[in-house]
């Protein structure tokens, strides 16, 4: 059996969380196309302190266990592996010329990042799930990707969610998906369960960037999905000095998506998407890979996974809850 | 010359009120029978007292805007009739207009004259009837004429709408090869018509029928009419007498006025007999008009050149083509306006056209004011009038700004209470209605199509597609309200309940037609409050071959999606399967049937899944993004039946 699980973690800019055992999640893959050997899981690990990426830690620093069952990690690696980023955009009603511009600007910025080896993906979404650009390194190509598009009908997030983390994803490179809109889903068929079987079985970190000016800018609807899956958003006045903004309101089901995935919501207040994409690929790729055999637990089914930093001190540790095999 | 749209508008009112609708629309120009390029003209010739038989197209000379035309002309005796009866029953026993007879004597008389009538008439021929009193309304729908007359309700409270019912009476479409006789038996005083006497005059002007007038007697009453009297504590009702107007209006037609003493009050069949014999021994002359303009007003003049003394009836003249008229309001020097522009691509027939320009306009708010704001541009067409605000309306809702949608919905309310028929739905009243309903069809306009087929249906109760259409606007509704977070929902008052929904799906049900459709839809509701038995039940019940593919891929996905959620995994296998059959390419379909797979381990198909969604052609369709639009997905369709009613 051919076992990959990887533990993502993206803090947000400024928590200083005392954390120091934090869940993990991993994942299964009965696939070729995982990047371990057989038998073999790889967990992406996150570690911040004081909302900064903590490095030189090594496998000593690590307790990882498996359903409970501490693991001996045999290898971590550090920045090092290539990293696959899609960034799917809404261009349902919701989106507004301003906004397509500071997309642009965000994209480019995000491309500025990329090191060598690197590739990037970019998807746009309304009901319909489109992908603009595959995977490429060529980076010029990302110019001009998004100068036809036009903002029109409906939104299906989860659905685009979940074809991003299907989608192929080689195993010795790392596979980052922002999805960047307002939260909001009417016409996706997947549903939140549905979606969060799918990150389980997936290797992809989900990030939904949220720019607060793409919020409230539509009435709320229900998806098409039933009640219970429903990823629903609305603007949350923050009542407060003259200063107080609108914040948008996470729908708790993209919190758990991003939580399967150990991904994050992110509120991208005012103008500021293009400096929150490029935060969230930093932290991304100030992760540890940390790479073990499982051993003392059964074949099949969810592997619950926990990660946590021995050494003293307090640290925000995020990786993915677990993975199925 | 007033505008016809005011007149119609102001019956409407009157009519609307009385509950016989309100007004008709007029078909496209309607003396131009079986084509915008012929012009009928009923004639009746007299010489001596006597009718003249025998005559032939070079008897006669025709002038349309003076400029003799090239005639056939055609024995009309061998045409069948379309018989209209207008009886003025209004007037009580002691009312203010009244002539002393009672409402009883009143339906007495005017039934035994109805039955005669209709003893005159060829097997052939139809007869309808009309009664004025404080509203118009239609007392006997057209009917072959030999069958059983049963008159509804008559009543006689006391008030007069005469100028209405003659409106009413005169807006009906002539069909091809018939010809419409009026016969109006009234007492000429009008008191609560919403139409004025020159409204009367432009419809006559424009009607296709030939209108006789018989003159009833009445007498100032010995006493006000207890309705008169409660009428005057807010409105002194109109006492309106224009002498010249019933004169007007039979000569206008092409008919005659038969005064106060020609005809006993008790002798309206009596008085209907020689009218007939004059009808029945004309003839119709037909011409393509040549050397005139198409459009405005076209006076007719009928001469025959060896019978200078003959007594002649023909009409006066009619009303031009149907391109945008100019109207009394001022618009027709709008040439170049945006408006004006959309109304000639629209008259081409180059919808597509239209609908790239309402596209791309940049401003279609001011364009759909402006046209709210200058009113009917096909005053002699009404149905085309109708039909091009479909198209606007759909445009502006369509839009994401919030005024162009108000604006749209304005202009697309009035016409909802233009379109309809003064004497009942027809065919086009409620196919209008249906494309209203894919109009509106969208989760954000739930409340406005729930209120439109509403009122829609209580129109057209046959009509499946508006049943339909309802039940989805209230599904909507619930699931939209359903999707608020609990913040917003608290306080606010239930709307609707997925009980009220499946109770609209169930009427549709019960229609064959809509019955498919309704049993999908309303499986999928059942789906999404967790009901998984009874929405398989509803699946099991509903047609699972419906002819329409939308709705067959709609069956089978919603089967997917509840044979999932129940852990039958192959039979929800299966079912998207089928689905994507019946609709090759559906992301819907391939999105699920993709997180199926993945859950059971089939990576590699649901990656290639994953790449066919994404790798999709741009013209790739699914039907399940128009699933809250209903309707919509008919629209092209109800235009192309509309266009043909409308001919």
């Amino acid at each position: 059996m051919t076992v990959r699980a990887l533990t993502r973690i993206v803090v947000a800019a400024g928590a200083a969380v005392a954390t120091i055992v934090a869940p993990v999640r991993a994942r299964q893959n009965a696939r070729p196309s995982f990047r371990a050997t057989t038998d073999a899981v790889s967990v992406d690990v996150s570690v911040q302190r004081s909302g900064r990426p903590v490095a030189n830690l090594t496998a000593a620093d690590f307790e990882l266990r498996d359903e409970g069952v501490v693991q001996t990690i045999t290898d971590i690696s550090y920045e090092k592996m290539p990293i696959d980023v899609t960034i799917a955009f809404d261009v349902s009603l919701s989106v507004t010329d301003a906004v397509l511009t500071q997309l642009r600007r965000a994209v480019d910025d995000v491309r500025a990042r990329l090191r060598p080896g690197d590739r990037i993906k970019l998807m746009t979404f309304n009901m319909r799930v489109s992908r603009v650009l595959d995977f490429t390194d060529r980076l010029a190509d990302t110019k001009g990707a998004f100068d036809r598009v036009t903002p029109a009908g409906s939104t299906a997030l989860l659905d685009t969610v979940a074809v991003a983390l299907t989608s192929a994803a080689p195993v010795d490179r790392r596979q980052l998906i922002i999805a960047l809109g307002d939260g909001q889903d009417t016409s996706s068929v997947t549903s939140e369960g549905a979606l969060r079987e799918v990150a389980r079985r997936t290797t992809g970190t989900v990030v939904f960037v949220l720019p607060s000016v793409m919020m409230g800018t539509l009435p709320v609807m229900s998806p098409m999905a039933p009640p219970a899956a429903s990823a629903r958003g609305q603007v949350t006045i923050v009542n407060g000095p003259a200063s107080a903004v609108a914040l948008p309101f996470v729908p708790p089901a993209l919190r758990t998506i991003a939580a399967e995935t150990g991904g994050l919501v992110v509120p991208a207040i005012g103008d500021a998407i293009s400096s929150t994409l490029t935060r969230t690929f930093d932290n991304f790729r100030s992760t540890y890979v940390l790479h073990y055999s499982p051993a003392g637990v059964r074949a099949s089914g969810f592997h619950e996974l926990q990660v946590r930093v021995t050494r003293r001190g307090n640290y925000d540790v995020r990786a993915r809850r677990g993975y199925e095999n | 010359m007033r505008s016809l749209a005011l007149t119609i508008a102001c019956a409407l009112a009157a009519l609307a009120v009385a509950g016989v609708g309100a007004r008709a629309p007029m078909q496209t120009p309607p003396v131009f029978r079986g084509g915008t390029e012929v012009v009928s003209v009923d004639v009746t010739v007299r010489s001596n007292g006597q009718a003249v038989d025998g005559l032939r197209a070079g008897d006669f000379v025709v002038r349309d805007n003076n400029v003799v035309q090239q005639v056939e002309a055609v024995d009309a005796s061998a045409m069948p009739l379309d018989v209209t009866i207008l009886a003025d029953a209004s007037g009580g026993s002691s009312g203010a207009w009244s002539n002393g007879t009672s409402a009883a004597r009143t339906r007495s008389l005017v039934e035994r004259n109805v039955d005669t009538i209709a003893a005159m008439l060829r097997p052939e021929d139809r007869l309808r009837v009309l009664a004025i009193d404080t509203y118009a309304s239609l007392v006997l729908p057209q009917q072959p004429a030999h069958q059983s007359v049963v008159l509804r309700s008559l009543t006689s409270q006391g008030l007069s709408s005469a100028y209405d019912g003659l409106i009413a009476a005169m807006l009906a479409p002539v069909e091809p090869g018939r010809r419409h006789l009026i016969v109006a038996w009234t007492k000429a005083v009008d008191t609560i018509s919403a139409a004025d006497a020159e409204q009367v005059r432009d419809v006559a002007r424009q009607s296709d029928a030939v209108v006789h007038v018989v003159q009833r007697d009445f007498a100032p009453s010995d006493g006000p009419n207890p309705l008169y009297r409660e009428v005057q504590r807010t409105w002194r009702p109109f006492m309106r007498d224009d002498p010249s107007l019933l004169t007007d209006v039979a000569s206008l037609s092409g008919g005659t006025f038969h005064g106060l003493g020609a005809f006993g009050d008790a002798s309206a069949a009596d008085a209907f007999k020689p009218i007939f014999d004059e009808f029945r021994h004309g003839y119709v002359l037909r011409y393509s008009p040549r050397g005139v303009s198409r459009s405005g007003w076209h006076e007719i003049r009928v001469t025959i050149p060896h019978l200078p003394a003959a007594v002649i009836h023909a009409r006066r003249g009619y009303a031009g083509a149907a391109a945008p008229a100019p109207s009394s309001s001022g618009r027709g020097a709008a040439a170049s306006s945006p408006t004006r522009s959309l109304a000639e691509t629209f008259d081409r027939g180059d919808v597509p056209a239209m609908r790239a320009t309402l596209r791309s306009t940049p401003n279609l708010r001011s364009v759909i004011h402006a046209y709210a704001d200058e009113g009917a541009m096909w005053a002699a067409a009404p149905r085309h009038e109708a039909m091009f605000v479909l198209e606007l309306a759909r445009a502006g809702v369509l839009s994401a700004d919030a005024g162009t949608r108000d604006e749209a919905l304005m202009v697309l309310g009035r016409q909802h209470d233009l379109v309809r028929e003064p004497l009942g739905s027809d065919a086009f009243e409620c196919t209008w209605y249906e494309a209203e309903a894919a109009v509106l069809a969208s989760r954000a306009l739930a409340i406005q199509a729930i209120d439109a087929t509403t009122s829609a249906i209580a129109r057209c109760p046959d009509a499946s597609g508006l049943v339909l259409a309802r039940a989805v606007a209230t599904d909507a509704l619930w699931s939209t309200a359903n999707a608020r977070t609990a913040a917003e929902r608290a306080g606010r008052k239930p709307i609707a309940s997925p009980a009220d929904v499946l109770a609209r799906y169930d009427e549709a049900i019960a229609k064959q037609e809509s019955a498919a459709e309704a049993g999908v839809r309303s499986a999928w509701l059942d789906y999404r409050i967790g009901n998984y038995a009874d929405a398989m039940a509803r699946l099991d019940a509903a047609d699972r071959q419906p002819a329409d593919h939308v709705v067959r891929f709609f069956g089978q996905f919603v089967r997917g999606q509840v044979q999932q959620a129940r852990g039958e995994n192959d039979a929800a296998d299966a079912a998207y399967r089928s689905a994507l059959v019946s609709w090759p390419g559906a992301q819907s379909a391939r999105v699920s049937l993709m997180t199926l797979l993945l859950t059971r381990g089939e990576r590699d198909e649901a990656e290639r899944l994953a790449e066919d969604v994404q790798a999709a052609p741009g013209s790739q369709i699914d039907p399940w993004w128009i699933y809250w639009q209903g309707a919509y997905r008919g629209f092209d369709g109800l235009m192309a039946t509309l266009t043909e009613l409308a001919r």
